[in-house]
């Protein structure tokens, strides 16, 4: 029978939890039930390693927010904007997701084409236009990345985000 | 968080170098670090009241951003940490924009079933209880709460990151979202 998680101990950070509030945590987490984590989660992420060093010619072009955690700046704006660039300034993409589309502008750089990425490969191909605009339609949801090709040789993708 | 019967499996930072080593070595390693945490982060989303399908891929969009990472992880021991402050961020901003995401309300979760119908009639009444005090909380107990009563459990460490909060706090807002859940319980409710 499913029976609730226990707490995780009754020390934390020195603030020992009181007998009363340890039982009311634990009766909450049986009235709660267990949230069963998908069978499919932990195989699905162990094959992701066959993507490793596929890309070893590629450079990435990193998320601003989320390039290193422990210095987040500011995350997300209202919009769910994401804006990539690449560590020295000379390449810039900002993303704007929308309903069932995705449109974007090259701010910094000189590329011709972006392809839409998943896990499983190319989904998608567009051409960015002479004011670096792009825009994919009917994008499904999952992980994705871009794929940035350009002049002279510049072959970027960005940091791996939920669409 | 260190157990002592996990002293004889590899650490964090072992299996993140063996990634590098190629082959067999890489993929047992990933396989390795991918059972380890993906519960944990998988809780962590579910915390930001995404539906299953939804937590699932912002797991793989985690792992996807480790693999590119792996090589500039500052603290390659806080990797588990590091990994639920990318699920929270990752979340945030999909909550932020999604808005048509379910979300799930706590009274529509079933209560475990499977003792004789008079324990169970008192035993659903007061899970009936909970579960509607629970639902008027504000969204940062539920949240912590959540995260506390997750299985198999999160660190503090992980914890703290999943909520971006100081770790120092988390002890006196668990007081204080338990207290709140309490105040909103029928009179003489016995846990």
């Amino acid at each position: 029978m499913g029976e609730g998680a226990q707490p995780v101990d009754d020390e934390l950070d020195g603030e020992p939890l009181p007998v009363d509030q340890a039982r009311l945590l634990a009766a909450l987490g049986r009235a709660l039930g267990p949230d069963e984590v998908p069978a499919s989660l932990v195989e699905r992420a162990s094959e992701l390693i066959a993507l490793k060093d596929l890309d070893a010619a590629l450079v990435a072009l990193l998320e601003e927010s989320g390039a290193e955690p422990a210095g987040l700046r500011g995350g997300a704006d209202a919009a769910g904007r994401l804006q990539f660039e690449q560590a020295d300034g000379s390449v810039a993409v900002e993303l704007v997701p929308e309903r069932d589309r995705l449109v974007g502008q090259v701010l910094a750089g000189e590329l011709t084409v972006v392809a839409l990425e998943s896990p499983s490969g190319v989904v998608a191909t567009a051409a960015i236009d002479e004011l670096g605009r792009f825009a994919f339609d009917r994008v499904a949801n999952g992980p994705t990345r871009l794929r940035l090709a350009g002049s002279p040789a510049a072959r970027l993708t960005t940091d791996w985000f939920l669409l | 968080m260190s157990p002592t019967d996990r002293l004889s499996e590899p650490l964090d930072s072992d299996l993140l170098a063996a990634l590098d080593e190629g082959g067999t070595a890489t993929r047992h390693a990933w396989s390795v670090l991918v059972a380890r945490h993906s519960p944990q982060m998988y809780a962590v989303a579910r915390s930001f009241r995404l539906d299953q399908q939804t937590a699932e891929d912002l797991v793989q969009t985690a792992w996807l951003r480790l693999l590119d990472r792996a090589g500039q992880l500052r603290d390659r021991a806080a990797l588990g940490a590091w990994l639920c402050t990318i699920v929270r961020n990752e979340a945030r901003r999909l909550t932020t924009r999604r808005r048509e995401i379910p979300t799930l309300s706590p009274i529509d979760e079933r209560a475990p079933q499977g003792d004789p119908a008079d324990v169970r009639l008192l035993r659903d009444e007061r899970d009936a209880s909970l579960r509607l005090a629970f639902a008027n909380l504000g969204a940062e107990c539920q949240q912590l709460l959540r995260l506390l009563l997750a299985d198999p459990p999160l660190s503090y460490e992980e914890i703290a990151a999943a909520l971006g909060r100081p770790k120092g706090s988390l002890g006196p807002t668990r007081r204080r979202c338990l207290e709140h859940l309490r105040a909103r319980l029928p009179e003489g409710f016995e846990p």
